[in-house]
C-alpha cells in the first residue's frame, strides 16, 4: 500500500464525510425534540436536485446551497405537519418523505433534464485540497453542540425531548419548538444533498444518494445525540464510502459492488455492537398533545 | 367508519390530483391528458386490465408482508430486500429442480423463495427479539445489500455468457407460471397474494395466535402481563411476512421475467408499506389498495410513454394520496 493511496483515502473520507455530518446534525436537533425523521434519505435526494438546478440556473453554487435549504425546508414542512400537528405515527410519516423526497428529484430532474445533463463544476478546494464544505459541516456541528449544551435554547429543545409535559408547565411552546427543529433538520438535508451534487460530483443521479441518509441516522445513534461526537463517527461512514472507492479505482481484486457495500457493512457491525447502550431521549416518537 | 372512508378515499385522491396538476402545468404539460393517460393505461384495455393485476401481485404481497409484523410491532421495512433474495432463490431452485414435472418444480420453486425471505429475515429477528436492538436500521440496510448483491450476481457469476444485459440465463421451461391469457402477461400466480391476503386476515382475527399477535401490538405490556410468549409471536410474525415478501420475488421471477435480474421493479416493497398504510394494515382493505396502487404505477408508465411526464411523477402522486388521507383520517379520528 503506497503513500498515494493513503493520503488519497484520507483526502476523499473527509470528502464522503460531508453529506453525512450536515444530515446528521440535522437530525440531532430534530431527535433531540422527540422527532425521529427517517425521511431524510429522499429530502437528501430533493436538496441534491434543486441545489444543482438552482446553481445551473444562476451560475453560483451558493444560490444553489440556499436553494437546497429552502426545497428541503419546504418539504419537511409536510413531515413536519404529519407527525407533529396532526400525530400520525413517525415511521409511516418518514417513510412517506423518503418517497416523497426521491418522487420529486426523479420528475425533477427528468424535467429538466438537458439543462441537469450538463453538470456544474463543484466548489473547488481551498484549503489542505478540501473544499468548503467539510469545513463549514465542522463549523456547524460545533455551532450546533454549543446551541445544544450551552445556550437555553438548546435546554429547551433537550426538554421537550425528555419530558414534554414538564417543559410545557415551564412554558415552553412544545410543539412550535418541535416544528422548528424538524425544519432545521429538514434545512440540514438540503445541504446533505447538496454536498453531493455541489461539494463532490457536479451531477445529479437518480438514486445517488445510496442509504447515506439512513446511514446518518445511524450515525446520530452511535454518537449519542452529540454533534461533537457525530463528528468522529460521520468520518467513520465517510471512510466506508471513500475505502470502497478508491479500491475501485486502484482495481482490487474483488468484485466492486462487495466494495459499494461496505457503509452497509460498516453499519450492521456498528448496530449490531453499539446500538444497545443508545439511550434514545425518552419523549422520541411520542406525540405530545396538551390536556 | 366505512361511511367515512367512501367520503376521505376520493377526496385525498382529488386533492392530490389538484396539487401534482400544478407540478404538470409548471412543467408545460396538460393535466387532463396526463391524468387520463393513467387511466387508459391501467384499465383502458384488457391488455391495461391485466398489466395492473401484474403489478398488483407482488405490491399486495409485499403489503400483507408489512402488515403481519407490524400488527406484532415489528417493523418490517426490508420487504424490498426479502423480495430479491427471493427473486435470486427462485431462479437457483429452478436451475437445480427445472428437470421434474412442472406441477412438482413450481410449488418447490415458490417455498424455495418463501424460504429465501425467512433467511433474509433473520438477522434483524435475532437482534430485535435477543438483543433488543430496533429491527427498522438493520432491515432497511439489508436491502441495499440485497440489491447490489443480486446486481453482482447477475452482472458475474450468474450472468448469461454473451448476453450484453446483466441478467442470468431463462429458468427452465418447467418453472413458468400459466398464463392465463395468451397476449398477456398476466398469470395464474396472480391468486396467490388473494388466497395470502384472506389467510392473513383469518389467521390475525379468528385465532388464538392473531389475538396475541395484535395484542402484542397494542400493549407489549398488557400481553406481557397475559402471559404471551412475546418473543416466539413475534419471530414467527416477522419470518412469515418476510417469507411472502420472497414470495412476491418468486412470483415475479417465475410468472414474468423468467430470469434474474436487479432490474425488476424498484420499490415494489417500498410502495407495498403505503399500500398496507393506505389499507390500514388490514390484509382485506389492502386487496383494494393494492390494485389502486398497482393501476397508478402502470399507468404512470402509460403516462410517461405518450403524455411525457417523467415517471417520479407517480412517486409524488401516491405520496400525496396517501399523506392526505392518513392526515384526514388521524383528524377525523381525533374529532371524535
Amino acid at each position: 500500500m503506497d503513500l498515494n493511496f493513503i493520503t488519497g483515502l484520507m483526502s476523499s473520507t473527509l470528502i464522503m464525510t460531508t453529506p453525512i455530518l450536515f444530515a446528521a446534525i440535522g437530525e440531532i436537533f430534530s431527535q433531540r425534540s422527540g422527532i425521529l425523521n427517517l425521511g431524510i434519505e429522499g429530502s437528501m435526494a430533493t436538496g441534491a436536485f434543486f441545489g444543482l438546478l438552482a446553481a445551473i440556473f444562476t451560475g453560483s453554487l451558493w444560490v444553489g446551497l440556499a436553494i437546497a435549504m429552502v426545497s428541503c425546508l419546504l418539504l419537511n414542512t409536510f413531515f413536519a405537519t404529519l407527525s407533529i400537528k396532526i400525530g400520525v405515527n413517525q415511521v409511516i410519516g418518514g417513510l412517506l418523505l423518503w418517497m416523497l423526497g426521491e418522487g420529486i428529484s426523479y420528475y425533477g430532474n427528468r424535467t429538466f433534464y438537458s439543462s441537469m445533463q450538463a453538470g456544474i463544476k463543484p466548489f473547488e478546494a481551498i484549503l489542505f485540497g478540501q473544499n468548503i464544505m467539510i469545513y463549514l459541516a465542522v463549523a456547524l456541528a460545533i455551532i450546533s453542540g454549543l446551541i445544544l449544551f450551552k445556550t437555553t435554547l438548546g435546554l429547551k429543545i433537550r426538554a421537550i425531548g425528555e419530558n414534554p409535559r414538564a417543559a410545557d408547565s415551564a412554558g415552553i411552546g412544545v410543539n412550535r419548538l418541535r416544528f422548528a427543529s424538524v425544519l432545521f433538520g429538514g434545512a440540514m438535508t438540503g445541504l446533505a444533498g447538496a454536498a453531493l451534487t455541489l461539494g463532490i460530483i457536479g451531477h445529479f443521479g437518480e438514486g445517488m444518494v445510496a442509504g447515506r441518509g439512513w446511514i446518518a441516522i445511524i450515525v446520530v445513534i452511535l454518537s449519542k445525540w452529540n454533534p461533537y461526537t457525530a463528528i468522529g463517527s460521520s468520518i467513520l461512514f465517510g471512510f466506508a464510502y471513500a475505502l470502497g472507492a478508491r479500491l475501485i479505482v486502484t482495481g482490487a481484486p474483488v468484485p466492486y459492488h462487495f466494495l459499494l457495500m461496505l457503509p452497509y457493512f460498516f453499519a450492521l457491525i456498528a448496530i449490531f455492537f453499539l446500538f444497545r447502550r443508545a439511550k434514545p431521549p425518552a419523549a422520541l416518537m411520542v406525540p405530545y398533545k396538551r390536556e | 367508519m366505512q361511511l367515512k372512508r367512501i367520503v376521505i378515499y376520493p377526496f385525498g385522491f382529488i386533492a392530490a390530483l389538484l396539487i401534482c396538476s400544478v407540478l404538470l402545468i409548471i412543467a408545460g404539460i396538460d393535466p387532463f391528458t396526463a391524468y387520463a393517460s393513467i387511466f387508459t393505461g391501467s384499465f383502458g384495455s384488457a391488455y391495461a386490465i391485466s398489466e395492473t393485476l401484474v403489478k398488483m401481485t407482488p405490491l399486495l404481497l409485499t403489503a400483507i408482508a408489512f402488515t403481519l409484523p407490524y400488527r406484532a410491532g415489528f417493523w418490517n421495512i426490508g420487504g424490498e430486500g426479502q423480495l430479491f433474495i427471493g427473486a435470486l432463490f427462485a431462479t437457483l431452485f429452478a436451475y437445480i429442480f427445472g428437470g421434474m414435472p412442472g406441477g412438482v418444480v413450481i410449488p418447490i420453486v415458490l417455498a424455495g423463495s418463501f424460504l429465501a425471505g425467512i433467511l433474509w429475515m433473520i438477522v434483524p429477528v435475532f437482534m430485535k427479539v435477543k438483543l433488543g436492538i430496533s429491527e427498522i436500521f438493520v432491515t432497511v440496510i439489508l436491502n441495499f445489500v440485497a440489491v447490489l448483491f443480486i446486481h453482482y450476481l447477475t452482472t458475474d457469476p450468474l450472468k448469461e455468457p454473451g448476453n450484453p444485459n446483466p441478467q442470468s440465463a431463462v429458468i427452465p421451461v418447467s418453472a413458468w407460471l400459466v398464463k392465463i391469457l395468451p397476449d398477456a402477461r398476466i398469470h395464474i400466480g396472480f391468486i396467490i397474494p388473494i388466497i395470502a391476503a384472506v389467510a392473513v386476515y383469518l389467521v390475525l382475527h379468528k385465532t388464538t395466535f392473531g389475538y396475541e399477535v395484535r395484542a402484542i401490538g397494542t400493549s407489549i405490556k398488557a400481553a406481557n402481563y397475559a402471559g404471551i410468549k412475546i418473543s416466539r409471536r413475534i419471530v414467527i410474525s416477522a419470518v412469515v411476512g418476510a417469507g411472502l415478501a420472497g414470495l412476491a420475488g418468486g412470483l415475479e421471477i417465475t410468472g414474468i421475467h423468467h430470469f434474474l435480474t436487479a432490474r425488476l421493479p424498484p420499490n415494489l416493497g417500498y410502495f407495498g408499506i403505503l399500500v398496507a398504510v393506505l389499507g390500514k394494515f388490514n390484509p382485506i382493505w389492502e386487496i383494494p389498495a393494492s390494485l389502486f396502487f398497482a393501476a397508478m404505477l402502470v399507468g404512470g408508465e402509460t403516462m410517461q410513454r405518450f403524455a411525457g411526464v417523467p415517471y417520479g411523477m407517480i412517486y409524488v402522486l401516491v405520496s400525496l394520496i396517501t399523506f392526505i388521507i392518513i392526515a384526514i383520517e388521524k383528524i377525523a379520528e381525533r374529532r371524535r
